[in-house]
């Protein structure tokens, strides 16, 4: 007799590869592992401290991260936007004007097009929304009928919208790159690493500071010494990409680590203008949700326009 | 060029717990308004309708908020279920103007309590061994600056074990004249029965919330006297059978008598 269930459980497409369940596999261990050892260390001193605080909100997210990354279309596009609005929100509370909705939610319509233009492939629409997000900005002060204080709103509005809507949104962009999931997780790994190095080799490696006036830890040594660490992870990961070959892997580990530094180096001058650190800790960990996306913020476009180049 | 002025005190100036306050701001956070939105779904729709049967007898509240803008909300407390009944009580399209006065060491002790707390239930962390007054003067900020609030608190401090009206405390007579701010008094029975305190949760049954008078502003051997008589029309068992008078209780100078 055959029974037909009413709902078919299908296995998600990412899930079908096994780079995909090996990759997972693998990073899941890694912060597991390095959790399990930073555990114990957890309270000896101020980077361990942070460490472990980080590794706190990977063991959360991660997960969450690679699950929905694995669904089929257009749920990591979904994902991507949902990060991307939650990273406004933070950019807009650091910027003191979250209380402004109609700006806001200009903002947030916006990431909402450009996941829309990434889904069904129209560039010219996602390149033109961010004067479209202008032009709509212009026209709050006419509605509100007020003037006060408006070039700041809407100059932040639209910084709001690059930042994390049209450049962090080109994760989008790259998902619709073959084996699009395994780049964007890529990017997401490598990034995160390199931060997470610079953070515990800053400590040790010390030397001339690069921008003190900004961000007094990071130094040339400990910022080279990320770099080249971050090759290294990109040469061992570069399976994920859709050619192994050294010039994919050498340029996206830069990109990663570069492009990286400097969105880090960009919001930080961004919080200590707003003269705030951070907002509250995302999840349980290090920093706030901005602080964990920052870096793609300049990563995604250059990577992206970078592949395009040489694809 | 004048420097830009950023209004980010709500984020920049308040610890975790009190930023979905709007102390700072009058925005209340659009995730919180969701949440608070799904959560007046299950309390409303699901678990005050079916699990708990709620009636409400008395002034509706829809009256009460055409002329009411403000209101201390009191009433007896027994349970855990108090705060949410009187709240499901309330209709949903004035949730965002009620507040709920809750214990800091309980609400807030965790962080799953502390995101239920503060989109859920919108509360205000009451320190209950607070010395420094940060919990009156946050109460007293909220009164005084916003257009609207309704503020649930329970003048007894604490739950009570035999569901008998213990005294009150001063902390709602100071917000009221201090805000001048009127006093619905409100009487919840059958709350002991559903989930006395101990209990690891609420069981079903019938919970009857009977909105009584607005008393104005006054002090509380005053508020309390006008409560007791106005409770005892509904449940002449309510207050404890050795109790002679109203007077409250003389104790230790409190916080709130440093306040003042």
């Amino acid at each position: 007799m055959n029974f037909n269930f009413p709902i078919s459980l299908q296995m998600p497409t990412a899930w079908d590869s096994h780079i995909y369940r090996q990759t997972v596999f693998i990073v899941l261990s890694i912060i597991f592992v390095s959790g399990a050892i930073t555990f114990f260390f957890r309270n000896k001193n101020y980077y361990f401290v942070q460490s472990w605080a980080s590794i706190k909100s990977w063991l959360f997210a991660a997960p969450l991260m690679f699950v929905i990354m694995g669904l089929p279309e257009p749920w990591p596009l979904v994902m991507l936007a949902c990060i991307a609005i939650f990273g406004a929100k933070v950019f807009f509370q650091i910027m003191g004007m979250f209380h402004r909705s109609n700006f806001v939610m200009i903002c947030y319509l916006g990431i909402i097009g450009l996941t829309a233009a990434c889904y069904f492939n129209r560039l010219d629409i996602y390149n033109a929304m961010p004067m479209i997000v202008l032009g709509f900005s212009c026209l709050v002060p006419l509605v509100r009928n007020s003037y006060k204080r408006m070039i700041q709103y809407m100059s932040l509005t639209l910084l709001a919208f690059i930042f994390l809507g049209w450049s962090f949104m080109h994760l989008g962009l790259i998902l619709k790159f073959p084996n699009g999931v395994f780049q964007v997780m890529y990017l997401i790994i490598l990034t995160e690493f390199c931060d997470n190095t610079n953070l515990a080799v800053g400590r040790y490696i010390g030397g001339w500071k690069l921008f003190p006036g900004i961000n007094p830890r990071r130094s040339v040594g400990s910022t080279a010494f990320s770099i080249a660490l971050t090759l290294f992870l990109a040469g061992c990961m570069r399976f994920l990409l859709p050619d192994a070959s050294e010039k994919y892997w050498l340029s996206a580990g830069l990109v990663a680590s570069l492009g990286g530094f400097v969105g880090d180096l960009v919001m930080t001058v961004v919080r200590r203008d707003a003269g705030m650190k951070t907002v509250g800790p995302f999840i349980i960990g290090r920093g706030d949700f901005l602080h964990r996306i920052d870096r793609l913020i300049f990563v995604a476009p250059i990577y992206y326009y970078l592949m395009t180049a040489i694809l | 060029m004048r420097d830009w002025d950023y209004e980010n005190e709500q984020w920049t100036k308040l610890p975790t717990y009190l930023k979905h306050l709007p102390l700072f701001t009058r925005h209340i956070d659009l995730f919180s308004v969701c949440m608070r939105f799904l959560w007046s779904i299950f309390l409303k729709n699901i678990a005050f309708k079916y699990y708990i049967r709620l009636q409400v007898k008395g002034t509706p509240f829809k009256e009460l908020y055409k002329t009411q803008p403000k209101l201390i909300i009191i009433s007896n407390h027994a349970s855990h279920l108090d705060a949410t009944s009187i709240a499901a009580a309330i209709p949903r399209r004035y949730w965002l103007s009620v507040y709920i006065a809750a214990a800091k060491d309980y609400f807030f002790s965790n962080p799953l309590f502390t995101f239920f707390s503060q989109h859920c239930l919108g509360a205000i962390p009451i320190d209950r061994k607070d010395r420094k007054g940060e919990a009156v003067n946050l109460i007293l900020k909220l009164l005084t600056e916003q257009p609207r609030m309704w503020l649930i608190i329970f003048p007894e401090g604490t739950r009570s074990q035999t569901g008998k009206v213990q005294e009150f405390k001063r902390g709602i007579s100071i917000f009221s004249e201090k805000t001048q701010t009127p006093i619905l008094f409100t009487y919840l029975e059958g709350n002991l029965d559903l989930w006395p305190k101990g209990q690891f949760f609420a069981k079903p049954g019938k919970l009857v919330l009977h909105v009584g008078p607005v008393h104005p502003p006054a002090p509380i051997q005053q508020v309390y006297t006008a409560y007791k008589s106005w409770v005892l029309t509904i449940n002449p068992d309510a207050f404890p059978v050795t109790e002679e008078t109203a007077a409250p209780e003389k104790t230790e100078p409190t916080t709130l008598e440093k306040v003042e």
